[in-house]
């Protein structure tokens, strides 16, 4: 998986809290709801950052820094400890009351309570 | 639904780790991480082309959170069996800006055509009561 490189300079926050970043050092075409890595080349940082908005006409992209996420750059595209920052789950809680009631030539069938 | 993989094979759809409600997330902003995969009926063969667009937004209301929008190619019939079209959208790439409730809604040709929910949750953190660190990355709490 390859994130758009964004170059922040991390003090250029807005008071509304977002990044604003120039679409010139955006290496790839963003738009809202993309997450990119926003990197620091001069502190040598990087963090995940959604883009909340891009302002075409102005030529900005505005961004919220997961501030948690950052770390050193280690000039690779992959995000870091991916399988420690993620954990994509199903819940579901599910009684099949029908199909315990049913008969199968004598043998009973039981779904008991499923979670996952 | 919601997915960890899927692909399209001669029409056929196969979806891996299907059916996601739940996106823990140690901190946000953070990325999807799951693609969409879908079906949806063809009710005019004579259509060759459909406009599919996704909106995902806070079910509490205000804007998008994401969008994706694509086109669909499809070869004409000249017959009457049914036909299911399969789609992916590959939502890798884009993210929730919060923690919440999002509605993630489907529309083909303007018309929605599906919907699902799914909650982005905050993992306790490190050092929380009910396990630590690795334990709660590897099974959170349902």
């Amino acid at each position: 998986m390859k994130l758009p490189r964004v170059e922040v300079d991390l003090n250029a926050i807005g008071a509304d809290g977002l990044l604003r970043v120039p679409l010139s050092r955006v290496d790839d075409k963003v738009r809202r709801g993309d997450v990119v890595n926003a990197v620091e080349t001069d502190d040598g940082i990087r963090a995940w950052a959604y883009v909340s908005r891009v302002d075409e006409r102005a030529g900005y992209a505005f961004l919220i820094m997961n501030w948690e996420s950052m770390r050193d750059d280690d000039g690779t595209e992959a995000l870091p400890n991916y399988h420690a920052n993620v954990s994509n789950r199903a819940v579901a809680a599910i009684q099949n009351s029908a199909a315990a009631r049913s008969d199968v030539r004598e043998s009973r069938v039981s779904y008991g309570r499923y979670t996952a | 639904m919601l997915c960890d993989a899927a692909s399209v094979r001669e029409g056929l759809l196969s979806v891996l780790g299907a059916g996601i409600t739940v996106v823990w997330r140690e901190s946000f902003p953070a990325p999807l991480f799951a693609d969409l995969a879908a079906q949806f009926e063809r009710l005019d063969v004579a259509a060759s082309r459909y406009d599919v667009s996704i909106s995902a937004r806070p079910v509490e209301g205000g804007e998008s959170v994401f969008n994706a929008e694509l086109q669909l190619q499809v070869e004409a019939r000249d017959d009457d069996r049914p036909q299911m079209i399969p789609l992916i959208v590959p939502l890798r790439d884009v993210g929730v800006p919060g923690p919440g409730s999002y509605i993630l809604e489907v529309f083909v040709d303007k018309v929605v055509r599906g919907s699902l929910r799914f909650d982005a949750v905050l993992m306790p953190p490190a050092g929380h009561e009910e396990g630590n660190a690795r334990a709660v990355s590897a099974t959170p709490p349902l």
